[in-house]
């Protein structure tokens, strides 16, 4: 009976205490000590600011279905007096979204109803979407923000541009983002050698830096046995075959060779070639590189692709030049000559497999080479990778991470296996595309903003629709054979290389523009894409301005500006003295290199253009960097009678 | 007698593991707060962080009764962690965004590195102002280049060749370059930055 007492006391001391412990627990949390903290700090600011009261505190979000409670620890993240104080209570960086609108998870995910540092912030074991990391934060503007181009996330839109050039669609399916245009195979035989071609498919970056074609590691026997394949196409898409080359071309005298070569260099160097392509890696980058072209491909092809590109490689962008028989014949002689690579050791001749053909396309297969090139009518990835329009809401446990030792983690998986696609399995048949970290990590980031989330409609920013300018007749086919549009904008169509041509009638005399298509020149200093030589004809440069005339002008644009002295000369005080216009812009030789020289402006644009422009130049030009001076209309007047008047009066 | 003895020990034994299950793992799991003098913590780590040194400078005391905010021991080690992995970035969101404001409209005569050899410098006189020159900068506060940015030259008795930027940028596309800007300088430099606008 005593024991019986004994240990019924000892049952109830413990009882009680476990009792006791499970309130006192509550009632000292972790974030407790967090907001008696915040209310240490404040109070020793100078600045008044409000004590918090304790308790939970949380952002309802209700069409986003979320629920957080950062703002428990979080507490200084309106209040501007502690932008400087430690974190949790540091005030949040100004940003265009209302956080009481769209709470934190939204943009920063982690556990938002948590409270307890380790569940709001990291990994456990219910919850695999942790905080995410700055780096990779702009991923979170892309769950919104489905327009190419997202002001304020530069890694996000560079990693949108990757995507779309590297041509990743072509492999995966990704919301937004189609196949890109890459050379069609078709009459590759008749175009390339094969010693070339097996070099090329085993290090495509060796030939030529900035290309897009990955590194598949592939070893001789493929690379072989595709080469073989691909050198079996001959004739071109329509079915015909290459044009015979010239007499000139086929057997030239020693004397028309040196004339034809000094000739073909004037012609290649006037083309201006080297705006597109470069020449041993001086020149542009939009297209392959010159410098060892003859050991790669045949003379025929090079002769018949420079007289009718398009007609050869169906969608490319390089215009076709109005050389004439005699011109083009130099250039094409002119190449093969220079453009040789000294280096290339000729393969000995060998015999393709009698089996080569049918070898070959299970390696063309394998490698699902149609993936991004079209041949004949096989136009698709023999076997697609994995869909990735969801990827950043792909669960951990889904991941294979194989034998590597990278952290655990959706943001380091997808970075690794952009860098090094081997990295978690020696048969992953995705190849090396060679990207710098910086572009990995931008790619990651564009990648994880694919949530399988649903987001109310009025959140999302859709791409603006494309525009399609297809101007019909003689405007339309001359545009579509010279390519314009590769690097002009015209009416929201093409590309911003150079400028728009919108409003190009309002702006430049039509004189002006015609004398421009015989003799391109530079309007900028510091630029190295340059305007081509397209040598076209009186009749076309006459259809193309008048094209312009009567659409490419807008008559809000017009102005008259009296242009008497007086105001001329107070403009020139104007121009040097309050606006320093001399700081960008050269004029006789003085000044800066940011912007065109403005000398001759007389002979080049119209008053009404000029004055706008000064008014505002973001409205024709958005990116530029002239700033808006918020220029009154007596001193645009002034300035544009001013640089109107100043070559007259040199004349 | 007996057989009710060992039935409630039993039952006591039952109430006792079933507390040890419901309370035990949490405890384990994390200890109950108990400030430990040495550990450092998320928020010390994270401060000593800040490249630009200013919110240790300029909070003064302040910081130091946050550096005072000590989490148990266990708990520190895991945030510290974590928070690393989260924060670890060189510069502020701030300074992030105005380095691509800066690369686009200040650079070419500021200079990349804000060395003042921007390439449109060449025939420019007076020079740019070399932002990585600590006396210089140093005087002004953030207001005050704000407003030299906004206004440009000739809106604060400087050279007009420092154009106005007030109607191009937003006022926290200012702000952001601003911040930007100061990473040029050395971190010592910003200890005594004033507080208010220059009278000038």
């Amino acid at each position: 009976m005593k024991n019986q007492r004994k240990i019924f006391a000892i049952v109830s001391v413990i009882f009680l205490v476990i009792l006791a412990i499970a309130p006192f627990k509550a009632n000292f949390p972790e974030w407790r000590d967090y907001q008696n903290k915040y209310n240490e700090l404040v109070a020793k600011l100078p600045q008044k600011v409000k004590p918090t009261e304790i308790g939970i505190k949380q952002i309802w979000v209700q069409s986003l279905d979320r629920i957080d409670r950062c703002t428990t620890c979080h507490l200084g993240i309106k209040e501007p007096a502690l932008k400087d104080a430690p974190q949790p209570f540091r005030t949040h960086p100004e940003i265009h979204h209302d956080i009481d609108e769209l709470g934190c998870t939204s943009c920063h995910d982690g556990q938002g109803s948590a409270t307890d540092f380790k569940e709001a912030h990291g990994q456990t074991e219910y919850w695999d979407q942790p905080v995410l990391p700055v780096k990779y934060m702009e991923a979170s503007c892309g769950k919104c923000h489905k327009e190419p181009e997202v002001h304020e996330a530069p890694m996000l839109t560079l990693g949108r541009k990757l995507i779309a050039e590297y041509n990743c669609a072509g492999c995966h399916k990704i919301d937004g983002f189609t196949k890109q245009w890459v050379p069609p195979l078709d009459g590759v035989g008749a175009k390339v050698n094969s010693g070339w071609l097996v070099g090329w498919l085993k290090n495509p970056k060796g030939y030529w830096d900035h290309t897009h074609m990955p590194n598949f590691g592939m070893n001789d026997t493929d690379a072989h046995n595709i080469a073989d394949f691909l050198k079996t196409f001959n004739s071109l898409p329509d079915g015909s075959s290459l044009a015979p080359l010239p007499a000139s071309l086929l057997n030239p005298t020693d004397v028309q060779k040196t004339k034809m070569l000094d000739l073909g260099q004037t012609r290649f160097g006037e083309a201006r070639c080297v705006s597109c392509h470069a020449v041993n890696g001086k020149g542009g980058y939009v297209a392959t590189d010159l410098g060892k072209v003859s050991s790669k491909v045949s003379i025929e092809w090079l002769y018949n692709y420079i007289r009718s590109p398009k007609h050869l490689l169906a969608g490319v962008q390089m215009p076709r030049f109005r050389f004439t028989d005699e011109d083009l014949a130099a250039v094409v002689l002119y190449m093969k000559t220079e453009f040789v690579d000294f280096d290339m050791v000729q393969p000995p001749d060998h015999t393709p497999d009698p089996e080569a053909y049918q070898k070959g396309l299970t390696a063309f297969k394998k490698y699902s080479c149609t993936g991004c090139h079209q041949l004949g009518t096989m136009n698709h990835a023999e076997e697609m990778g994995p869909e990735l329009s969801f990827i950043g809401s792909k669960r951990l446990y889904e991941i294979d991470f194989g034998q590597s030792t990278i952290k655990k983690s959706l943001p380091d998986y997808i970075q690794t296996k952009l860098m090094t696609p081997h990295a978690f399995s020696p048969i992953a048949r995705m190849p090396k595309f060679g990207f710098t970290e910086q572009e990995a990590q931008a790619i990651t980031v564009a990648l994880l903003a694919n949530r399988n989330e649903s987001i109310p409609e009025k959140y999302v920013r859709h791409a603006p629709p494309k525009s399609k300018f297809s101007p019909q007749g003689e405007f339309g086919k001359l545009i579509a054979d010279l390519s314009c549009l590769a690097c002009h904008t015209m009416e929201g169509s093409g590309r911003l290389v150079a400028t728009d041509l919108s409003l190009e009638a309002s702006q430049a005399h039509p004189d002006w523009i015609s004398n421009y298509f015989k003799v391109p020149y530079s309007l900028r200093p510091i630029l190295t894409e340059r305007m081509v030589n397209l040598f076209l004809s009186d009749a076309e440069r006459k259809s193309l301005v008048d094209y312009m005339q009567v659409n490419f002008i807008a008559d809000s644009l017009d102005r008259a500006i009296p242009m008497n002295d007086s105001l001329a000369s107070h403009g020139k005080s104007l121009y040097f003295d309050r606006y320093a216009c001399q700081s960008c812009h050269q004029m006789e030789g003085k000044g800066g290199y940011v912007g065109p020289p403005l000398d001759n402006l007389n002979s080049r644009l119209n008053a009404g253009w000029i004055f706008h422009w000064l008014k505002n130049p973001q409205s024709f030009k958005p990116a530029t960097i002239e700033p808006n001076n918020n220029i009154s209309d007596e001193d645009a007047d002034a300035i544009t009678a001013f640089l109107l008047k100043q070559k007259e009066a040199k004349k | 007698m007996k057989k009710i003895l060992v039935n409630f020990i039993l039952a006591a034994a039952l109430i006792f593991g079933l507390l040890l299950i419901g309370c035990g793992k949490k405890n384990s799991d994390k200890p109950v707060a108990k400030p430990a003098k040495d550990s450092s913590t998320l928020v010390k780590d994270s401060t000593a962080k800040d490249s630009t040194g200013a919110s240790k400078d300029s909070l003064g005391a302040v910081s130091d009764s946050a550096l005072a905010l000590k989490d148990s021991a266990a708990l520190a080690k895991d945030s510290i962690r974590i928070a690393d992995s989260l924060i670890a970035h060189p510069m502020s969101y701030e300074q992030r965004q105005g380095k691509y404001v800066y690369a686009q409209y200040c650079a070419v005569c500021h200079g990349n590195e804000g060395k003042a050899d921007g390439f449109n410098t060449y025939n420019l006189d007076p020079k740019p102002r070399d932002l990585t020159e600590q006396h210089y900068l140093s005087e002004f506060s953030d207001e005050r280049l704000m407003q030299i940015i906004r206004d440009g030259g000739r809106g604060a008795n400087k050279s007009p060749s420092m154009p106005p930027y007030g109607w191009t940028l937003g006022k926290s596309e200012i702000a952001y370059v601003t911040a930007y800007v100061r990473t040029f300088m050395p971190p010592d430099s910003l200890r005594n930055l004033p507080k208010k606008a220059n009278p000038q």
